[in-house]
């Protein structure tokens, strides 16, 4: 190397990488030309002083920042959720940080509700008594809304006790899930019996109905966010209702209304008592091929109601349930624990769904623990499908991969899935923990 | 709203979150503000219409421009002397703060064509490729602001003796 080709390389000592090769034979050319190795001195001194060495930006200080993280970690129940809305919603949220938004469509509101003291309201309340009527079939998840089924009961019952919630979702003779303010227990009577960790999510998204201040916040924030946004609001001497329409996307809502797809609007309409500012009445309609569709509706929201706490966690006697914080027993078949343990997601989520497709679930009796008892509703939903196309993404909120595929249906039609594989277990293997 | 455009921006944030507001912080001083500066540019980004091509470099723009009119609109501030019981207690005198100063001090010294680039590799911890890339120029073209760049603030870093 000579001077001017040291002189043309110089920049490449200060780039993030910088080849081996290079390095040596600038070092090498440094060490025989003084010249060279005092202008690249002289650089590297200009540099150091350049570096940032106090910087403020430090990881505690970002996990600090105010974050409702994503609701992704999801166990056996179908999963419609748009991870990427959701996901977007998390990282608005992490920059934005949420009082600095309060503050500012505090500003901006000009009628006489505001959310922030709606929230504020609700904030206060030790127990909490909501009874939906949700269009949604009695099996279902939470995060299954049918604008053509008919309006179900769902009720929600929360008590918060010394910062423990405590709480009770249940859908009339269908889906049940209860908090121990630990466990949570999710049950379908006679079908499905799973107990999960505090992690366990069985909710999914549905859990911003059982915290109002969720739900208010999220309203606001759709507010903050669309500009254009429809809103009314009709005054009487004692309450205050406001209707907002907004588009799902880049909204909680997203998530919660994915399944519908073709969804874009909602509207919601939220009726406060006045002066307390309590949430007393709740509406939700989505526009369903260019119709408005009513599809939640409360009929009672009360605050600080008694709630016996014998009966809000009572628990099906006749079940046998399904520990999901488990996991699985260790394989013992050693032969078939070195192929498994050397699988790629992708490898596992195709072993996976052709077990489900041919309906040799035995293929995947590891990986399809969580899901043991629903096998063969699995086997019935994938019959005569066709899988391809497998890429992997990777979230950080989630301690699992998911694995997005073309599902071909029996008739042609295509649509993407993806399944959630996470491997987090001591034999690291892959195990179907949603999607599905 | 663009759902193509959320989605990456929503990658870019999740994997460049820490790079982005070092980069803010390191041109506006304080924490608080550079957020607000991240703040400000999703939100103007997330009403774009239409397609942007080159998101990352788009973003760090928007992020500058948000950046340099929340240090503006401090020092008017300052000047009309209003606030100035919170701009008191906003002047912060740690380490960071002081750094800051002087390297600001430093790179002010420079055509902002050159100090971007210094910016953008030592802050937002970018190769000199992916700057090319950002800014939409030649590989040899950020070099060279880079390497013009630092040597000037070389040269002014020894005072001459006259
Ligand atoms: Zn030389």
């Amino acid at each position: 190397m000579n001077c001017n080709e040291f002189k043309n390389q110089l920049a490449d000592l200060f780039d993030q990488e910088i080849s081996a090769k290079t390095w040596a034979e600038m070092k090498e050319h440094m060490a025989t030309c003084p010249d060279c190795r005092a202008e690249y001195e002289a650089l590297k001194e200009v540099a150091d002083d350049l570096l940032p060495k106090h910087s403020p930006v430090q990881e505690k200080q970002i996990e600090k920042t105010p974050v409702e993280a994503p609701q992704i970690d999801l166990r056996p129940r179908r999963r419609w959720m748009n991870i990427a809305a959701s996901v977007a919603l998390f990282a608005v949220g992490l920059v934005l940080g949420s009082n600095h938004f309060f503050s500012e469509s505090a500003q901006a509101a000009a009628s006489p509700f505001s959310f922030e003291q709606a929230i504020q309201s609700v904030r206060n309340v030790g127990s909490y008594l909501l009874q939906l009527q949700v269009r949604t079939l009695p099996d279902e998840n939470y995060a299954h809304f049918d604008p053509h089924a008919d309006f179900m009961d769902v009720t929600m019952q929360k008590q918060t006790l010394n910062d423990h919630d405590y709480w009770r979702v249940e859908k009339k003779e269908g889906r049940t899930i209860v908090c121990d303010s630990r466990e949570q227990y999710m049950w379908v009577p006679g079908k499905m019996y799973l107990k999960g960790g505090p992690q366990a999510n069985f909710l999914e998204n549905f859990t911003l109905f059982l915290e109002p201040t969720r739900l208010l916040n999220m309203q606001q924030m759709a507010l903050q966010l669309h500009k254009d946004i429809q809103s009314t609001t009709q005054v009487t001497d004692s309450t205050i209702t406001v209707t907002t329409s907004f588009e799902v996307d880049g909204t909680e809502l997203s998530a919660i209304f994915n399944n519908t797809s073709s969804t874009k609007v909602v509207t919601i309409q939220n009726t406060c008592s006045m002066p307390d500012g309590l949430l007393r009445s709740l509406h939700v309609w989505i526009d369903w091929h260019g119709e408005k569709v009513e599809i939640i509706r409360s009929r009672d929201i009360q605050y600080n109601v008694a709630i016996d706490r014998d009966s809000l966690l009572l628990l099906p006697a006749e079940a046998d349930w399904i520990d999901l914080t488990q996991g699985i027993a260790p394989l013992k078949d050693d032969m078939r624990l070195a192929l498994l343990s050397q699988e790629t997601p992708v490898n596992a989520a195709q072993r996976i769904l052709q077990a489900l497709i041919s309906g040799q679930t035995d293929e995947a009796t590891e990986a399809l623990h969580y899901y043991k008892d629903v096998l063969p509703t699995l086997v019935k939903m994938f019959e005569g499908c066709k899988v391809s196309d497998f890429t992997v993404r990777r979230e950080k909120s989630y301690a699992g991969v998911f694995v997005f595929y073309t599902l071909t249906h029996p008739d042609g039609k295509t649509e993407t899935c993806h399944v959630a594989l996470r491997n987090d277990n001591q034999q690291h293997l892959w195990l179907l923990d949603g999607g599905i | 709203m663009n759902s193509d455009l959320q989605q990456r921006l929503v990658q870019l944030l999740e994997s460049e979150r820490k790079q982005l507001l070092q980069y803010a912080c390191y041109r506006t001083g304080v924490m608080q503000d550079a957020e607000d500066a991240v703040q400000d540019a999703v939100t103007k980004i997330l009403h774009l219409e239409g397609p942007i091509a080159n998101l990352r470099g788009y973003f760090y723009q928007t992020v500058a421009h948000a950046c340099i009119d929340i240090v503006r609109q401090r020092q008017r501030q300052q000047t009309e002397g209003i606030e100035i019981m919170q701009l008191w207690h906003r002047e912060q005198h740690d380490e960071f703060s002081q750094e800051f100063r002087r390297i600001n001090e430093m790179l002010s010294q420079i055509p902002e064509e050159q100090s971007e680039v210094i910016r953008l590799r030592f802050y937002a911890d970018k190769s000199f490729a992916d700057i090319a890339e950002m800014l939409d120029l030649p590989l040899a073209t950020v070099k060279s602001r880079f390497l013009y760049g630092m040597s000037k603030m070389k040269k002014s870093l020894t005072p001459k003796i006259n």
